[in-house]
C-alpha cells in the first residue's frame, strides 16, 4: 500500500498547490490605454492580488464591439481606459455591471458616474485633455507665427499644413467636432470646420496620428488629446502643445465592469485598484500623462496644469449617445469631407 | 504460372452509366464465361472501356448490378474485388523500380519480404524479365514495359484480369508478339479475361469471345468466326473487316437463302431463320470479289474508277450502280485500268444477310 | 460470399472503433469549449469541462447515438437498411448536435469535435457501403470533411454576414431594407468608386509591365535575367504594406524627396537667394490615390509577369517561324502572331491584378490617406468610431461580389482558353529575338523598375539602421536592439515566434486540405461535387478583409467558438491560403495520370494507400511548393489577421502595423526587414535542400511515355 499512497500523497500536494496558486483567481482585462501602460498595469495589479491576468489591448471603438458580440457569452471581465464614450454607450445598452467602489470617495466628483446611463455603469480614471500641438522647428522654417486659439488654424497660411483624423474612424477626432459644437452652436461649428477643411493636409485614419505626424514634422499642426503629445515632447521632439484659448473638450478614460463577468470579485478588485492612487499613477510611469482622477494621485509633470485651461462643461451623456454621434459625423460627411481642397 | 482454383464468370445486369447527362452505356446485360477471354471490340466512344471499368470498380454504375462469380459486386470498391488490370499506359509507378511495382499488391496485403521477393523474382521471369527487378522504369523498352504491367496484374492471381488495350502503344511488330504472349499466359491460367480492342485483328486473335459494341450497346457476341462470317448488322459487317454494303434480293429457298445482286444470283449456306427476305441489305467483302470484262458473267456492271496495286493483290474502286464498291483482286488475275467497264463475279462465302439493318461503322 | 462478408465485417470494425473513440473522447476530454483556450486551462477546468461532468444534457446527444451505433441493434437488417440507418443516424446527430450547441450556446471542444469527426466517419463509412463515391470509405470520409470543412469555416462565416446586414445587431429587428441604406449612403458608391478606379489603373499598369518584363526576360539577350526572377520574387516574400512603408520613407513628407527638395529649393535651401522664402514646402501627395496605386503596382506586377512569362514558355516557336518564312516582319510577327496568342495571358493577369488590388487593405491602410476603399472602409465600420456591423457586412459582400464576378469571368471565360494554349506543346525552333528598338525601350523599363525596387528595399534596410530617417540618419542599431535585445518575452520576439509557430503549424495543414480538395474535385466525381467546387472558389475570391469580418461575426459565439485563440488565426491560414494548395495540387495532379492511382486501386491497396504509397510521393515536390508558399503567405498575412489577433497571439503584421501608427517607422522597418530576411532564408533554405528531385525528373519523364 505505501507504495501507492506516497506518490498518490504527493500528486495530491501537488494539485492542492497548483489550486490554491489559482485560489484567488483568474481575471481577463479588456484595455484600451496604450499597450505599455496595460502591460504594466495588468502586471503591477496581478502581483499585488496573486491573480492569473490576461490582458487583451483593444482599441476602444473595438473593444464596445467586442463586448457586444460577446454580451450572450462574456469572454472578458474588465474593460479598462479608452475613451468614455464608447463605456456609455455600452452601459445604455446593458453590457456592463453596475458597482459602487469604496474607492470612489477618492476620485474628484465629476468623474464619479460620469457616464450616460447615469447607473455607476462606468468610472473615470484619468482626464485628457483635447487640443493641438505644432512642430517648432517646422514653423520656424516656415516663417509662421505660433497659433493659440481654434480659430487661428483657418488662416490661409496654414493651409496643408494640418493634420486632424478622420471623425469617421476616430474617437478623438469627434471630440473635437462636439467640442465645436458645444463652444458655438452645431451650425456654427460646421462652418468652422468648413474652413477648417481648407486647410488639412490629410485626415488620418486614426487619433493619435497626426500628434505623431507633427512631432516628425510631416506636418506643422496636429490634433489630438496632450498627453498623446506630451509624450512625444519627452521623446525629445521638438513640439509645443496648444490648450485652445476658446476653451476645449476632454475626454475621460473609462473604467468599467463588465456584465456576467465570470470573475466578478476580481473584477471588483480590479476596479478598486485602478481607481487607487496606486493604481492611477502607474500610467507616469510608462509615458502617459494624463490627470489622474484621484485627488490623492500625484500629477505628473509633464501632463497639462488644469489651472489657467479653460474647459467646456462636455455634456458627455448628450454626446456619447449614438444618436446624435450618427448625426454629427454623417452631416460631416455630407457638408464637409466632400469639399475640394 | 499457378493456375488459379477457380475460374468465376461476370455477369452484367441492367447496367446503365451516364456521365453528366451522357449516356455511355445503355441498358446492357452481358455474361462473361468464366475461364475465357472475351474481347470488348468498337470504335472510341462505344463505352468498351466504361464497361471494363464498371468491371474494375473504378466506375459506380448508375443503375444494373454487376457480380463477379456468385458476389454481387456493384457498390464494392476495386480495392475489394479481387481484379487486375493492365492499363492502356501501363499505369507503373514512376519512384518504384520493377521489382517494386511488380510486388506493389503483395506488400499492400502484407506478404512478408522473403516470400515478396520471392513471388516477383517469379513472376518476372515469367513474363521473360528475370533479374530486371532493381532497374526504373524509365530505364525499359516500351514492350518491357508492357511486360512488367502484366506480371504487376497476374501476381496477385485475380479472379479477373482486365486489360484496357494494353498493346496500342507499341509498334506492329511487338504488338503481334505480345498479343500472343498474353494468350499464351491467359490460356495457361485459366482467369476469366476482358480485353478491350478497337483493333478486329487483335481482337479476333486473341478472343475465345467477342463482343462487339456500338454506342453504349452491345451489336453483337460471338466467337471471331461468327462475326465475320454472320454479322448480325452492317455495323458488324464494316467493323470486323472491310465489307461493302449493297442493295439485293433475299428469297428462301429450302434450306438456302438466294442473294440477287444486281442481276448475279448467288446462294448461301447460311439460312437461319428470322433473316429478312425481299429487297434488303447484303455485306460483300471485297476479297470474295473478281472482276471479268463486262458482259462475261451475270452480275452487277460498273466502271473501275481508280486501282492500285498493293503488292500481294490490286485494290479496286468501282462505280456501280451509282454506289461505290471496294474490291480487293489477289495478283496474277487479269488487271483493269481506270474506266474500264467491269462486272463483278461475287463468291457467295463472302456475302451475309444481317437481321438488322443500320448504318455501317464508320 | 466470403469476400462480401469480410467487407461488411471490417466497415463493422471500424464503425465500433470509431464510435469507442468518441465515447473514449466524452470520458476523459474537455467536451466543452475552454473558456482561456485548452492550453492555457487549470487542471480544474479542464476536469470540470469533461463530457459527463458538463451540468448540460447535450454531451450526452452524441455519445447516446455512438453507443447506440457501437451496438448496432439492427445489424440483423439487409446490409443495404443497416448501412442507411448507421448513415442517417450519424448525420442527424451531427446536425442535431450544432443547433443544439447554437441554440443553447454551448461551446464545442476537443471531445465533441472528435465525436463530431467520429459521427462523420460512421456516416461515410456507411455511405460508401451503400456505393457513394466507387464504394471508397476512406474517399467519402474525405470528401466529407472537406464538405464541412468549407461549410464551417467558409459558407458560414460568409452567412453571417449576410444576416448582419439584414437582421439588426443590437435590437435583433428584421432590416431587409437595411442594404439598400448603407449603399446609397454618401460614403459608400465614393469607396465602391475609389476601388474600382484604382484596381483597373493598378491592373492596366501591373499587365504592362508585367508583359515587358515577360518579353525581355524570355526573349532579350540580356545578361540580368536572374536579376529579374530575384527582383520579382521580393514582393511575394514582403509583407503587404512594408512597400507602402517604404514608399513613405522615400516620398512621405519627411521622406527622402522631399527632404531633397527642401534643402534645394525650400525656405533657405541652397538654390535659393538668401533671404528668399522658397517655393517648396513638405508635400504629402504619396497619400492618396497615387501612393496606394504606386504601391500597389510594385507589389502586383510580379503576379503578371509570372502569368504571362509563364505563356510565353508555352507559345510554339514555330508559329512565329511559320510567319516570319512568310515575309512578316520581327514586329509584324509579334503584333499579329505573338500578341494575339497572348490575349487570354493578358486579360488572365489583368483580372488577377483587380482581384489583387481590390483585395488589398494594408496599402491603402497606410497610404490612403482620403482616399477610402472598399476594404478599409469595412475595416473602419468595425474599429472605427462608430460600430456598425451592418455596413461592414454590406461593405464586404459588395467587395466579394465584385471579386467573384471577376473570378468568375477569369475562371469560366479565359481561364479555359488560355489552358488550351498551355497544354499545347511546343515544337522545336528559337523564340524569335525582339526587334533591337523593343528591347532597348524594354531594357529601359525593366532596369528602371528594378532600381527603383532596390532603392525601395534598400530604404526598408537603411530605415532600420539609422536614428530617425528623414530627420536624423545617424546609424544606430537602437531599433533592432529595441526589437531582439530585450529577451523572448519583449520586443519583437513574441510576435515574432508567435508567427512562425502559426505559420509553420498551418503551412502543411494548408498544403494537404488544398491539394487533398484539388485531388477529390479533379479526380473524383460524387454527389455534392458542386458544394465543394463552389466553396473552393468562394475562398480564391474572399479578400481577406471579408474573410476577417466574417469570422469574429461567426465565431465569437457557439457552437464554434474561437476567437481570442491561437486557433483561429491558423484556421484563417488555414483558409486563406488553401487556393495556393488548390492550384498547386491541380497542376501538380494534371501530370500525374490518372491510371497510376487506378492501378493501385486494383491492386487491392484501399484509397488512403494509394494516397500514401503513390499519390503523395509523386505529389512531393507540390506539397513542398505549396507549403512553402503558404508559410510566407502566413508570415505576411495580414487584412484577415487584424481582426483576429488579440495580446497573446499577436503576429509580426500587426505589430509592425501598430509601430506605423505611432510613428515609429524606424522599429517598424527594422521588423520588416527581418521579416524579409526571414522568409528570403527560408525559401533559399528549401530550394536548395529539396530543389527538384530525382522523383520529380521521373515524374516528368513517365509523363513523357504515358
Amino acid at each position: 500500500m505505501k507504495r501507492f499512497l506516497i506518490p498518490l500523497a504527493a500528486s495530491v500536494a501537488v494539485l492542492a498547490s497548483v489550486s490554491s496558486a489559482s485560489a484567488a483567481g483568474r481575471l481577463v482585462v479588456y484595455c484600451s490605454a496604450l499597450p505599455d501602460w496595460c502591460e504594466k498595469a495588468v502586471e503591477t495589479f496581478g502581483k499585488a492580488h496573486d491573480v492569473k491576468v490576461s490582458m487583451t489591448p483593444i482599441g476602444s471603438g473595438s473593444g464596445y464591439a467586442r463586448i457586444l458580440a460577446e454580451k450572450d457569452n462574456p469572454q472578458a471581465d474588465v474593460w479598462y481606459g479608452g475613451t468614455l464614450d464608447p463605456h456609455s454607450q455600452a452601459g445604455v445598452n446593458g453590457l456592463l455591471e453596475a458597482y459602487q467602489s469604496p474607492m470612489l470617495k477618492e476620485i474628484a466628483e465629476p468623474y464619479r458616474n460620469p457616464a450616460t446611463s447615469k447607473g455607476h455603469h462606468s468610472a473615470g480614471i484619468y482626464v485628457g485633455i483635447l487640443g493641438f500641438s505644432y512642430n517648432t522647428e517646422v514653423l520656424k522654417q516656415q516663417k509662421l507665427t505660433a497659433p493659440a486659439c481654434w480659430s487661428d488654424l483657418t488662416k490661409p497660411e496654414y493651409k496643408g499644413l494640418i493634420q486632424m483624423a478622420n471623425p469617421e474612424s476616430s474617437g478623438t477626432a469627434y471630440t473635437a467636432l462636439a467640442t465645436y459644437v458645444q463652444l458655438w452652436g452645431e451650425d456654427k461649428a460646421f462652418d468652422y470646420l468648413k474652413a477648417l477643411h481648407k486647410n488639412i493636409a490629410q485626415y488620418t485614419k486614426s487619433g493619435s496620428a497626426p500628434g505623431t505626424a507633427t512631432a516628425r514634422g510631416e506636418a506643422l499642426i496636429g490634433f489630438g488629446f496632450l498627453h498623446d503629445h506630451a509624450k512625444e515632447i519627452k521623446a525629445g521632439f521638438p513640439m509645443k502643445m496648444v490648450v485652445p484659448c476658446e476653451g476645449t473638450g476632454y475626454e475621460i478614460g473609462g473604467l468599467s465592469i463588465i456584465k456576467g463577468a465570470r470573475n466578478m470579485d476580481n473584477a471588483k478588485k480590479f476596479y478598486d485598484w485602478a481607481l487607487s492612487k496606486e493604481g492611477q499613477e502607474v500610467a507616469a510611469t510608462t509615458g502617459s500623462f494624463q490627470t489622474p482622477t484621484n485627488v490623492n494621485a500625484k500629477v505628473p509633470p509633464e501632463a497639462i496644469k488644469m489651472d489657467g485651461v479653460k474647459l467646456i462643461n462636455y455634456d458627455f451623456v448628450k454626446y456619447g449617445s449614438e444618436a446624435t454621434r450618427n448625426k454629427l459625423i454623417d452631416r460631416w460627411i455630407k457638408e464637409v469631407k466632400p469639399i475640394e481642397r | 504460372m499457378i493456375a488459379t482454383a477457380a475460374s468465376v464468370g461476370i455477369r452484367l445486369q441492367g447496367v446503365t452509366k451516364v456521365f453528366d447527362t451522357n449516356t455511355v452505356i445503355d441498358n446492357i446485360d452481358l455474361t462473361i464465361r468464366s475461364g475465357s477471354l472475351t474481347t470488348l471490340l468498337g470504335p472510341s466512344g462505344c463505352g468498351k472501356t466504361t464497361i471494363l471499368r464498371l468491371i474494375a470498380g473504378l466506375e459506380t454504375a448508375t443503375s444494373g448490378q454487376i457480380w463477379i462469380g456468385d458476389q454481387d459486386v456493384t457498390a464494392l470498391s476495386a480495392s475489394h474485388r479481387d481484379v487486375a488490370m493492365v492499363f492502356q499506359s501501363y499505369a507503373l509507378f514512376p519512384h518504384m523500380t520493377v521489382g517494386e511495382n511488380v510486388g506493389y499488391g503483395l506488400k499492400v496485403q502484407n506478404v512478408p519480404r522473403a516470400e515478396r521477393d520471392e513471388r516477383v523474382a517469379k513472376a518476372l521471369a515469367d513474363v521473360g524479365l528475370a533479374g530486371f527487378g532493381p532497374r526504373y522504369i524509365d530505364q525499359m523498352s516500351g514492350g518491357q514495359q508492357q511486360r512488367v504491367a502484366v506480371a504487376r496484374a497476374l501476381i496477385l492471381q485475380p479472379k479477373v484480369m482486365l486489360f484496357d488495350e494494353p498493346l496500342s502503344n507499341l509498334d506492329t511488330k511487338l504488338r503481334r508478339s505480345m498479343r500472343e504472349d498474353i494468350r499464351e499466359l491467359q490460356q495457361k491460367t485459366g482467369i476469366t479475361s476482358v480485353y478491350v480492342t478497337h483493333d478486329q485483328s487483335e481482337a479476333l486473335a486473341v478472343s475465345d469471345e467477342v463482343v462487339v459494341m456500338d454506342a453504349g450497346r452491345i451489336a453483337q457476341i460471338g466467337t471471331p468466326e461468327d462475326l465475320y462470317r454472320r454479322p448480325g448488322s452492317a455495323f458488324v459487317a464494316t467493323f470486323m473487316g472491310e465489307a461493302n454494303i449493297l442493295d439485293a434480293t433475299v428469297e428462301r429457298q429450302g434450306a438456302t437463302l438466294v442473294v440477287g445482286i444486281g442481276g448475279a444470283r448467288l446462294e448461301l449456306a447460311d439460312a437461319r431463320p428470322g433473316l429478312p427476305e425481299g429487297e434488303a441489305q447484303v455485306a460483300v467483302r471485297p476479297e470474295s470479289i473478281r472482276l471479268v470484262a463486262e458482259g462475261r458473267v451475270q452480275g452487277p456492271a460498273g466502271t473501275v474508277k481508280a486501282c492500285a496495286y498493293v503488292g500481294a493483290a490490286t485494290e479496286y474502286e468501282i462505280e456501280c450502280a451509282g454506289a461505290g464498291v471496294f474490291a480487293i483482286v489477289p495478283a496474277g488475275q487479269p488487271v483493269f485500268g481506270p474506266g474500264s467497264r467491269v462486272t463483278l463475279a461475287i463468291d457467295p462465302v463472302g456475302v451475309a444477310v444481317f437481321a438488322e439493318t443500320g448504318r455501317p461503322a464508320a | 460470399m466470403i469476400i462480401s462478408t469480410s467487407d461488411s465485417a471490417r466497415t463493422e470494425r471500424a464503425i465500433l472503433a470509431w464510435s469507442l473513440a468518441g465515447l473514449a473522447a466524452f470520458a476523459v476530454l474537455p467536451w466543452r469549449a475552454l473558456d482561456y483556450g485548452l492550453f492555457d486551462a487549470l487542471p480544474s477546468e479542464l476536469w470540470d469541462a469533461v463530457g459527463w461532468r458538463v451540468a448540460d444534457w447535450l454531451p450526452w446527444l452524441p455519445t447516446v447515438v455512438l453507443a447506440v451505433l457501437a451496438v448496432r441493434p439492427w445489424r440483423a437488417a439487409a446490409p443495404a437498411l443497416a448501412y442507411r440507418i448507421d448513415a442517417a443516424l450519424g448525420g442527424a446527430a451531427i446536425l442535431a448536435l450544432l443547433a443544439g450547441a447554437k441554440i443553447w450556446g454551448v461551446p464545442l471542444g476537443l471531445a465533441a469535435a472528435i465525436q463530431i469527426t467520429a459521427l462523420g466517419a460512421i456516416a461515410a463509412l456507411a455511405a460508401a457501403r451503400l456505393g457513394y463515391v466507387q464504394g471508397d470509405g476512406f474517399m467519402t470520409g474525405s470528401i466529407l470533411l472537406i464538405a464541412g470543412l468549407i461549410a464551417a469555416f467558409i459558407l458560414f462565416p460568409l452567412s453571417t454576414i449576410l444576416i448582419r446586414v439584414v437582421v439588426d445587431f443590437k435590437t435583433g429587428e428584421f432590416t431587409p431594407f437595411r442594404f439598400f441604406e448603407i449603399v446609397m449612403s454618401p460614403g459608400f458608391g465614393r469607396a465602391l468608386w475609389n476601388s474600382l478606379v484604382l484596381a483597373i489603373a493598378v491592373a492596366v499598369s501591373t499587365t504592362i509591365l508585367g508583359l515587358v518584363f515577360a518579353l525581355y526576360a524570355t526573349r532579350a539577350t540580356a545578361r540580368f535575367r536572374g536579376l529579374i526572377r530575384i527582383f520579382s520574387i521580393l514582393p511575394i516574400i514582403t509583407p503587404p504594406f512594408v512597400v507602402g512603408l517604404a514608399l513613405i520613407l522615400i516620398f512621405g513628407r519627411s521622406g527622402t524627396i522631399n527632404d531633397g527638395l527642401l534643402a534645394l529649393f525650400g525656405s533657405g535651401g541652397l538654390l535659393v537667394p538668401e533671404g528668399g522664402s522658397g517655393w517648396f514646402q513638405r508635400s504629402g501627395y504619396i497619400y492618396g490615390f497615387w501612393g496606394i496605386f504606386l504601391a500597389q503596382t510594385l507589389a502586383f506586377t510580379p503576379v503578371s509577369y509570372l502569368v504571362l512569362h509563364g505563356l510565353f514558355g508555352t507559345i510554339s516557336p514555330s508559329l512565329e517561324e511559320a510567319s516570319l518564312t512568310m515575309r512578316a516582319s520581327d514586329w509584324q510577327t509579334l503584333r499579329h502572331v505573338t500578341f494575339p496568342l497572348l490575349r487570354p495571358g493578358i486579360a488572365n493577369a489583368f483580372l488577377l491584378s483587380v482581384i489583387e488590388s481590390l483585395a488589398d487593405f494594408g496599402n491603402p491602410l497606410i497610404l490612403g490617406g482620403d482616399y477610402d476603399v472598399l476594404s478599409t472602409e469595412i475595416y473602419f465600420s468595425i474599429v472605427g468610431a462608430r460600430l456598425d456591423y451592418a455596413r461592414a457586412g454590406a461593405l464586404g459582400l459588395t467587395l466579394l461580389a465584385v471579386s467573384l464576378a471577376i473570378f468568375v469571368i477569369q475562371n469560366r471565360w479565359i481561364g479555359r482558353k488560355s489552358y488550351v494554349t498551355v497544354t499545347g506543346k511546343g515544337g522545336g525552333g528559337h523564340l524569335m529575338p525582339l526587334p533591337s528598338w523593343m528591347q532597348n525601350s524594354c531594357g529601359v523599363v525593366v532596369y528602371a523598375w528594378i532600381a527603383f525596387t532596390a532603392v525601395l528595399y534598400g530604404s526598408i534596410f537603411m530605415g532600420g539602421l539609422v536614428a530617425n530617417w528623414g530627420a536624423d540618419y545617424t546609424p544606430t542599431f537602437t531599433h533592432h536592439a529595441e526589437l531582439w535585445a530585450a529577451g523572448l518575452n519583449y520586443g519583437g520576439w513574441p510576435s515574432y515566434l508567435n508567427t512562425l509557430k502559426l505559420a509553420l503549424i498551418a503551412a502543411p495543414l494548408t498544403a494537404v486540405l488544398g491539394i487533398l480538395i484539388a485531388y477529390v474535385t479533379t479526380r473524383k466525381r460524387f454527389v455534392g461535387r458542386g458544394l465543394v467546387d463552389f466553396g473552393a472558389m468562394l475562398s480564391f475570391a474572399i479578400p481577406g478583409t471579408v474573410m476577417g469580418v466574417s469570422y469574429i461575426l461567426a465565431f465569437n459565439v457557439p457552437p464554434i467558438q474561437l476567437t481570442g485563440t491561437a486557433l483561429i488565426l491558423v484556421v484563417s491560414f488555414i483558409f486563406r491560403n488553401m487556393p495556393v494548395g488548390i492550384r498547386t495540387g491541380v497542376s501538380a495532379l494534371s501530370q500525374i495520370d490518372k491510371s497510376l492511382e487506378e492501378a493501385s486501386l486494383t491492386q487491392r491497396a484501399g484509397s488512403l494507400r494509394t494516397i500514401i504509397s503513390v499519390v503523395l510521393p509523386l505529389l512531393r515536390p507540390a506539397i513542398i511548393s505549396a507549403s512553402v508558399y503558404s508559410f510566407i503567405r502566413a508570415m505576411t498575412a495580414f487584412s484577415a489577421v487584424i481582426f483576429l489577433v488579440t495580446a497573446q497571439t499577436n503576429v509580426a503584421t500587426t505589430y509592425i502595423l501598430a509601430r506605423v501608427e505611432r510613428g515609429n517607422y524606424g522599429v517598424a522597418v527594422a521588423y520588416g526587414s527581418v521579416l524579409i530576411l526571414t522568409m528570403l532564408i527560408v525559401s533559399m533554405l528549401i530550394d536548395h535542400f529539396v530543389g527538384r528531385s530525382r522523383v520529380q525528373r521521373r515524374v516528368a519523364l513517365a509523363g513523357g511515355n504515358a
